[in-house]
């Protein structure tokens, strides 16, 4: 009877011990990102539905309604994504990211098939011409990566000559385009591989058929045609429109901001910026012929669909917004 | 004597039952206060009503991201100590050491650059730098062999100590 009584004692005594309150701190990292912010967004359908990244690691796919926007998580990843491309044959979506270097992802169930490493850190953007099945980026270690996804992402080497730039673009007639050290790259895969280096400052960020390369320098975009190996075109937003929520009107100060992103649509030259504006230029003329005002913040990435009739853009506060391009303009 | 047994274990059993009660609801609400102790963290971060981290103490701080994307502060850049974040994101103020030649700064930036910066090297000399754009900047210095002030305006240097 004591042993059972002593028994009964010790195991109220372990279940007082086991009733002491433990505080366990929620685990935190310091990222030093905006979970809310689209980092990059490109068309997924020929209009209307569109891949959009975050910094937190989603990809979801957007639809435009009337009714405002369907959005549906693809995947969610624990690694930061910055930009993205999509093979519509395949249905796979390629993602940069931090420490996961390149991501081979399904897009219908949004598993995660490989990784693509690179080799010095991380690789901020990502070009992918869908013809040729060229996948294409360069990472913090100024090493350069071209994969032919149709041969299963085989590596092709990369002429010395091209070190220290980054390829941002591919033109249809085989050439790659590369910006970096001041100066703009052009590899011809077809012409034995010949590379063409002209002194141009800047980052591209569109080329169009006609062989002229979008740059974008600070506050300003020039249009630099390749034909005549001259800047054509060179402009600035002309103002800065400050949305005043309190009187829900726009204040225009006079002084032109930095640009971010950047594309060609039929005549059309379309630039958006830290001043949270989309400008619609002629890319002829270079006159200013519309602006697209609505994003609260800092617009991060646009994407033109493929009939160059539609414009989507993103920005750092989880704002989208599609705009329609008018073609009679 | 079994019945008594019983019943003193009953007893004993709704005592511990009342204190264990009483134990959990007085530690129902508990209340952490750190006022007398010291904190040893590697990190702090304030965060908005919008989950954006606004403040970062850290050793060392997360390299910077800029509209979209994150971008190296380069090879043996690491640096500790306070950044403050705008409301998008974007790096636009710290105070901080470098992790590697022994530099402390002061900086202010755009939102696309370093506009501002106030340093002290190791070796004694302090700078003030300010850049506009086009160019533009002013920098006041002291160190061993001297002191400056310089300008480049429009192009043109300036230089103020010519003394």
């Amino acid at each position: 009877m004591k042993i059972s009584m002593l028994t009964n004692l010790c195991l109220l005594a372990f279940l007082m011990i086991g009733c002491e309150q433990q505080i366990k701190l929620k685990e935190a990292k310091q990222t030093a990102i905006n979970p809310l912010s689209y980092t990059d967004v490109i068309y997924m359908g020929s209009v209307d539905t569109v891949l959009a990244s975050t910094f937190d690691g989603r990809i979801s796919e957007i639809i435009n309604h009337t009714d405002g926007e369907k959005v549906r998580v693809i995947t969610r990843i624990d690694d930061e994504i910055y930009s993205l491309a999509y093979n519509r044959e395949q249905q796979q979506i390629y993602a940069t990211t931090l420490h996961s270097g390149i991501l081979v992802i399904d897009a219908q169930r949004g598993e995660v098939l490989s990784s693509l490493e690179v080799k010095n850190k991380w690789a901020p953007y990502l070009s992918y011409n869908e013809e040729h099945q060229i996948l294409m980026t360069a990472d913090y270690g100024n090493n350069i990566y071209v994969w032919k996804v149709s041969e299963g992402f085989n590596e092709m080497p990369v002429p010395d000559d091209l070190a220290g730039m980054s390829p941002k673009g591919f033109s249809g007639d085989m050439k790659l385009y590369f910006d970096g050290n001041r100066q703009m790259g052009i590899w011809n895969l077809y012409d034995n591989n010949q590379i063409e280096k002209v002194d141009a400052v800047g980052n591209i960020t569109a080329l169009d058929q006609k062989g002229l390369v979008l740059f974008l320098h600070g506050d300003q975009f020039r249009l630099y045609d390749t034909a005549s190996d001259s800047i054509v075109i060179q402009k600035r937003h002309p103002d800065w429109p400050i949305y005043v929520a309190s009187r829900d009107t726009v204040f225009r100060a006079p002084v032109s901001l930095s640009l971010t992103a950047g594309a060609f649509a039929k005549n059309l030259v379309l630039t958006s910026g830290i001043d949270r504006s989309i400008r619609v230029w002629n890319k002829d003329t270079g006159e200013m012929i519309d602006e697209f005002l609505g994003h609260r913040a800092t617009v991060s990435a646009m994407d033109v669909s493929a009939g160059e009739d539609q414009l989507v853009s993103v920005d750092l506060k989880g704002g989208i917004r599609f705009w329609n391009l008018d073609s009679n303009r | 004597m079994k019945n008594k047994t019983l019943t003193i274990l009953l007893f004993l059993n709704l005592i511990f039952t009342a204190l264990i009660g009483l134990y959990l609801y007085q530690n129902n609400t508990l209340e952490v206060d750190f006022s007398d102790d010291i904190l040893k963290v590697r990190g702090l971060v304030v965060v908005d009503s919008l989950g954006v981290e606004r403040v970062i103490l850290g050793a060392p701080l997360p390299p910077p991201q800029m509209h979209g994307y994150r971008f190296d502060r380069g090879e043996n850049s690491e640096v500790s100590g306070v950044m403050l974040y705008d409301s998008e994101g974007q790096e636009r103020s710290g105070y901080v050491t470098d992790n590697d030649y022994g530099n402390v700064f002061f900086t202010l930036d755009s939102k696309t650059s370093q506009r501002v910066l106030f340093v002290a090297e190791p070796q004694g000399t302090a700078t003030l730098r300010m850049w506009g754009k086009n160019g533009n900047q002013v920098e006041i210095g002291s160190g061993d062999e001297g002191s400056w002030i310089r300008a480049r305006k429009n192009g043109e240097d300036f230089n103020l100590l010519n003394k």
